[in-house]
């Protein structure tokens, strides 16, 4: 049996819904909120918080539908950009910050799931873990901090207690390992 | 900061916000460095796959009412509509549109082509608007199996039940509390020759057969779905020969959770 594209699913759709078709938007939303909502529980940790952007990304995917250049990115991508950067923005909101330091300061970098977590097995996120486990310890490590938790890489450097071009080099380094290993296009 | 870092740093989005916003700038009017930010974004979404998790179901239902009567931007004049401010959200980042992989009037060459395609856009959000008050005025009066589909589909109480395995992309669309629900397919493979999909409800001691679907040519299908058993334990869907089974004969190819 022939595997299609499944992201072509989501590039139909965005257009439709560029197009203010509601019924399409729902099924971007079904196709898109695992992606999102994942990324924003991951970042944020707090399950109510991570709705709220969930649902604040998805307000963003509606009104500029029409702008999304699929020259620049696949829709994955772009709604993924955009839960991060909602994501990251949240838990630096003064509030949320002083919670998260609290938290963070109680365990150790965690780069799985939570106990607990329902989580989705899909083909891109099993390829994706697959991925993530050829970096070496040291890459996944600096990279879990930058992406998943937010840190500049200054706070990664004072952390790991390591320079900051160290620092650097990692991520640098394990990004580029999973270019090669995912052969990334856009 | 050399421009190396630079565009690093914006991918990660970690920058202070009033930083972000001029490197973002700089990065937009250079077309190589735009381009090594799109491939860094794109590798970056891999961490982001890695996490993919169920949202609540309610929340569906809240993000399609939040939608229901927002306007959306449309490029005016070659510019973008500033973002809206979200009630509550702490605006420490401005999220422009040349910042997330949106068409964006200071790098856009403008032209003939593009400029009739956000103008056919904007006809056919109008169109759509249109439309779709037609359609809410005539809610309720319609027995067309197309209009029950669009019913539930755009519930905005529906439940999703997503099916994953060896065929990806198949997911009920069911509002609770009542029998009403729709499969859909998306990019689905052709099951073959004299093969059919079939959904199956898993209720009982042997799954119960429900309905039997082929996708179209762009491998997508909604079909209504009879009688919609909300209080099974789980749902499934096989090959079968054409027309379909009373038991399960072929591979189950999906599998709710």
């Amino acid at each position: 049996m022939e595997t299609p594209n499944r992201h072509d699913s989501a590039e139909r759709l965005i257009a439709r819904v560029a197009a203010g078709d509601q019924r399409a938007f729902a099924g971007l939303y079904d196709v898109l909120a695992p992606l999102v909502f994942g990324v924003a529980r991951r970042v944020i940790r707090d399950p109510a918080q991570a709705e709220e952007v969930t649902q604040e990304v998805f307000i963003e995917v509606w009104r500029s539908a029409a702008m999304f250049d699929p020259e620049r990115a696949s829709v994955r991508t772009w709604a993924a950009t955009i839960a991060h950067r909602r994501s990251v923005d949240r838990v630096r909101s003064e509030q949320s910050e002083r919670d998260r330091r609290t938290q963070l300061a109680t365990r150790d970098v965690d780069p799985s799931p939570a106990v607990g977590d329902v989580i989705i097995e899909r083909a891109d996120q099993r390829t994706a873990a697959e991925a993530l486990s050829k970096l070496s310890g040291v890459q996944r490590e600096a990279l879990v901090l930058a992406y998943y938790e937010g840190l500049t890489q200054q706070e990664i450097a004072e952390r790991l207690d390591v320079p900051l071009g160290t620092v650097k080099t990692r991520v640098r380094d394990g990004l580029e390992r999973l270019r090669q290993r995912m052969g990334v296009n856009r | 900061m050399n421009d190396d870092d630079m565009v690093l740093l914006v991918a990660l989005d970690a920058l202070p916000g009033d930083e972000l916003a001029s490197a973002e700038r700089a990065i937009g009017a250079d077309p190589q460095r735009r381009a090594e930010l799109d491939e860094l974004r794109a590798v970056l979404s891999v961490l982001a796959e890695a996490e993919a998790a169920s949202p609540p179901p309610q929340l569906r239902a809240r993000v399609l009412a939040a939608v229901e009567r927002m306007p959306q931007d449309l490029p005016a004049n070659g510019s973008l509509a500033p973002p809206v401010p979200l009630e509550g959200r702490p605006a420490l980042t401005v999220i422009e549109g040349n910042d997330l992989g949106l068409r964006a009037p200071v790098v856009r060459r403008s032209s003939r082509s593009r400029s009739g395609l956000l103008t056919l856009s904007a006809a056919a959000a109008m169109v759509a608007l249109v439309a779709g008050l037609v359609a809410w005025f005539a809610l309720g009066r319609s027995s067309g199996e197309s209009d029950e589909i669009a019913a539930v589909i755009e519930n905005p109480a529906a439940e999703t039940i997503n099916l994953t395995g060896d065929v990806d992309g198949i997911r009920v669309v069911h509002v609770p509390g009542s029998d009403e629900a729709v499969l859909v397919g998306d990019a689905l493979p052709d099951p073959g020759d004299e093969r059919t999909y079939q959904l199956w409800f898993l209720s009982g001691a042997t799954p119960a057969p429900s309905e039997v679907f082929r996708p179209g040519g762009d491998g997508d299908v909604e079909v209504l779905v009879d009688d919609f058993d909300e209080q099974a334990r789980g749902y499934a869907v096989s090959t079968e020969p054409a027309g379909g089974s009373n038991e399960v004969t072929g591979g189950i190819v999906a599998m709710s959770g």
